[in-house]
């Protein structure tokens, strides 16, 4: 008796699965960003450990170390509260993000956390950071 | 004359190119993402404002309210005397109401660990004060 020998052709790769897995890696890269506007100059957050969590939304006033400011990544001047009203009315959130490098002097914060607090945009936070950079 | 028809070939949608593209994506995300981990502290609450006014007469505070001031180079200041962390934990322990006063020239990492501290003493209500324009 003759027994025919088993077909020797290698298996054909199960391309499907590694496709399956590229769309998994990719939608979970998507889903764990948040693309937040960088502010166009350096900022360092503070470090605080008694920080909240953040939650997603609202408007980003970048403060530089020098005080110059940017309202979600655009720098603007004296206009600023003009440009957080505009973007806040877009916004639903109700919240202000103050996003201040860490050596900012106070006489450019206070000015900014009142003038938000008259204008009641909602609440105003800090940005800070858990650990160092 | 019957013409023949070329029998029609079904193609097969290659995968090749979605791979690559899917490859490409993965590897723009993964580099050009910057993870940081971020948190808040909350300064003027909607519609329960934290940063308000105080009426501060010649630094004494009524009720056992302790007044801190933070210097320019960050240092904390209560009742003239500069605190030491040490110092500043016991001095925050028990008390019911502190108002941080920072100067102009006082850098907001000094005022993030002033808070740090007065949310590890448990203090129920900080509030941060400004002096008015003027003043």
């Amino acid at each position: 008796m003759r027994l025919r020998r088993a077909d020797h052709r290698p298996p054909a790769e199960p391309i499907i699965a590694l496709v399956d897995v590229v769309f998994f890696l990719l939608v979970f890269f998507l889903l764990v960003a948040r693309f937040d506007a960088s502010a166009p100059f350096e900022v360092v957050p503070p470090i605080a450990v008694s920080g909240q969590d953040m939650p997603g939304g609202g408007v980003t006033l970048s403060v530089a170390r020098d005080g110059a400011l940017a309202v979600n990544g655009d720098a603007v001047g004296d206009d600023w509260l003009a440009q957080i009203e505009a973007a806040a009315a877009r916004d639903a959130a109700r919240l202000i993000r103050i996003n201040a490098h860490r050596d900012v002097a106070m006489r450019h914060l206070m000015p900014l956390v009142s003038a938000l607090e008259a204008a009641a945009l909602g609440e105003v936070v800090i940005v800070v950071t858990p650990s160092g950079p | 004359m019957r013409l023949a028809r070329p029998a029609t070939v079904r193609r097969r949608v290659t995968l090749v190119p979605l791979i690559d593209v899917l490859f490409i994506l993965l590897v723009y995300f993964m580099v050009t993402s910057v993870y940081r981990d971020l948190d808040m502290i909350p300064v003027v609450r909607g519609g329960d404002p934290m940063a308000g006014a105080a009426q501060v007469d010649g630094g004494a505070v009524a009720g056992g309210t302790l007044l801190l001031r933070i210097g320019a180079g960050g240092e904390v200041v209560l009742r003239g005397q500069a605190l030491t962390p040490a110092g500043l934990t016991a001095a925050l322990s028990g008390a019911p109401r502190v108002l941080i006063l920072p100067t102009g020239a006082a850098p907001l990492w000094a005022l993030t660990q002033v808070m740090d501290a007065v949310a590890a003493a448990g203090v129920g209500d900080a509030r941060l004060v400004r002096l008015e324009d003027g003043a």
